[in-house]
């Protein structure tokens, strides 16, 4: 993916990052609500990102959370819509 | 999450609150103006109409049946009719542009009901985005007004049209070549400022 849409990485951080806990990828993807090839694509760009961590639990199905530098992104993401917001004032 | 990270999280979310509040302060503020500009312009262009109405239809009368004092009172009520239409007609245009904010207050009333995510923050800075282009809109139309108060000026102090319709399109030209790079600046400033931030996360 060359360039992905600020709106669906929102999405993604917003999602793991009020979730807060580690989620599944089925319940990760009815909330995003992409389709799922292009799901594995965010998804993979993030882990690659490392944004997302991917982890297993007991039953050895994978599980995804937020990785501090995915927090950092959000907080970071947050920051700049402010400022952007501030300097577009009339 | 962790200590840090739950403080980080209330940082963040009290950010994310920050936005809303300074974007609905930004919406009154453009609510606001868009009121005083459309009694403005409903003031103006009632009393140009009816001072031209008023001109015109009183030395017809005058030019067509003589000088009798009655024509000059159909003509100053016929004036204020026809004032009174151009005002409306003024206001109901000058309303059907302020709906386009009317985005912006729908997505900030559904903020504020909900918890802020930063993607409700994205679609927010695009609505104030909008709003902001519609304010520079506004910007090209006071253009035109100065360029019609320089005509007006300079003919009536030089007392030469030509002068003055000189005057009038070269001030009509600067304040809207200033305009425009104005906005194209906003347009390349935050481009960048979007490509920076996709590339540096």
């Amino acid at each position: 993916m060359e360039r992905p849409d600020l709106y669906v990485l929102a999405r993604f951080l917003d999602i793991l990052y009020q979730n807060g806990r580690r989620m599944k990828k089925t319940n990760l993807q009815n909330r995003v609500g992409l389709n799922y090839p292009r799901f594995i694509e965010y998804l993979e760009w993030m882990v690659s990102h490392g944004f997302v961590e991917r982890q297993t639990d007991e039953t050895a199905s994978d599980l995804y959370a937020l990785s501090p530098q995915g927090i950092d992104a959000h907080r970071r993401l947050v920051a700049w819509i402010r400022e952007t917001m501030e300097g577009m004032r009339i | 999450m962790t200590t840090t990270g739950e403080e980080s999280g209330e940082h963040t979310g009290q950010k994310l609150d920050d936005i809303v509040r300074d974007a609905d302060d930004y919406y009154n503020s453009l609510r606001r103006k868009h009121v005083s500009d459309t009694r403005l312009d409903v003031g103006v262009v009632s009393l140009v109409v009816w001072f031209a109405s008023f001109a015109a239809i009183g030395l017809s009368a005058f030019a067509l049946y003589g000088r009798e004092i009655r024509y000059v009172l159909v003509s100053f009520l016929v004036a204020i009719v026809i004032a009174a239409a151009a005002g409306l007609a003024t206001y109901t245009m000058r309303r059907r542009r302020g709906f386009k904010f009317a985005e912006l207050g729908v997505l900030l009333n559904k903020m504020k009901q909900g918890g802020a995510t930063s993607e409700d923050g994205l679609h927010l800075m695009d609505a104030v985005r909008q709003a902001s282009l519609v304010a520079k809109k506004r910007k090209m139309d006071s253009a035109f007004k100065y360029g019609v108060v320089a005509f007006a000026v300079v003919a009536l102090i030089g007392l030469n049209a030509a002068i003055g319709a000189l005057a009038g399109v070269i001030a009509y030209l600067y304040f809207r070549f200033e305009a425009l790079r104005e906005y194209e600046r906003e347009e390349k400033r935050y481009e960048d400022s979007k490509k920076d931030l996709l590339h540096s996360l």
